[in-house]
């Protein structure tokens, strides 16, 4: 897969766990919950013969609800261990201003190539 | 609460020295404290590049903000440092983050994890993870030559 289909392959990923799922920013308005998800570097990529051979994208998942003991971040979880990512549950915080829980995961995919032979 | 980041692969020097007995364990430690400071050079930088924004932050507006305020911004680079070494039965660590409170009285460890991950209103910046991302590679060199530095003059 070139950089944007695995990207977009990560998006309707996200979108199946939960129907408010946006790219980079939340909507203006958007009610809970909802995931934030963004890619935001390029991860320790594999080289070979003075090329990359296999490029890993860096990014982050935030799911914002108000229910305690939320299953969708078991759905999460399960979602990222099926996108053969390597991940971790980087934060969780209570809003006290909003009432909101926002947990945040942190993820490197591999298989992004452009020439049609990655994963 | 606080930002914490593992970072993987930086303890194979620092076996390799261990094994130097206790003499291994004094260049173990010099080893990781020079790739320590270039590890922390690195996330000063990105402090600094943290977008700033209004000392008046509004949580129930709708929109989005971005950034940190001033005062915030002055809280991160004041209250940043390295602690002491600490050795653990799993070998010779050093942390890299934030202590005491800026001049609003916030916790600059509280600050620096709503920078990093974001607010349901402020756009997360993960200006911690990327600086440990794009510094690894750099901070492993810096170890590997204080290593090899040290070995020379153990076993010149």
């Amino acid at each position: 897969m070139t950089l944007q289909e695995r990207l977009k392959w990560f998006g309707v990923g996200a979108a199946s766990i939960c129907p408010r799922a946006y790219h980079y920013t939340r909507a203006k308005n958007s009610t809970v919950p909802y995931i934030v998800w963004a890619e935001d570097s390029e991860a320790e990529s594999f080289h070979a013969d003075s090329r990359k051979a296999e490029q890993r994208i860096s990014g982050s998942l935030s799911y914002f609800t108000k229910k305690e003991y939320d299953p969708v971040c078991d759905d999460i979880q399960t979602f990222l261990d099926g996108s053969t990512a390597y991940w971790y549950l980087s934060a969780v915080n209570y809003e006290p201003e909003t009432g909101l829980i926002h947990y945040e995961w942190r993820w490197d995919i591999h298989g992004c190539k452009n020439d049609g032979q990655g994963a | 609460m606080g930002v914490k980041m593992t970072v993987k692969g930086l303890e194979e020097y620092i076996q390799k020295l261990e094994k130097l007995g206790d003499k291994g364990k004094e260049m173990a430690r010099r080893s990781l404290y020079e790739g320590a400071g270039v590890m922390a050079d690195k996330i000063k930088s990105s402090i600094n590049n943290i977008p700033t924004r209004s000392e008046e932050s509004d949580p129930k507006s709708t929109g989005m903000q971005s950034g940190i305020t001033p005062t915030q911004k002055q809280g991160l680079t004041d209250g940043f440092g390295i602690t002491k070494m600490i050795t653990t039965s799993t070998g010779v660590n050093v942390r890299i983050g934030f202590a005491g409170k800026n001049a609003d009285g916030k916790s600059n460890a509280s600050v620096a994890a709503a920078a990093e991950s974001g607010r349901s209103w402020v756009q997360p910046t993960h200006f911690f993870s990327q600086a440990v991302n794009s510094s690894t590679g750099a901070a492993q060199s810096a170890m590997q030559q204080e290593f090899d530095k040290q070995i020379r003059q153990v076993m010149p």
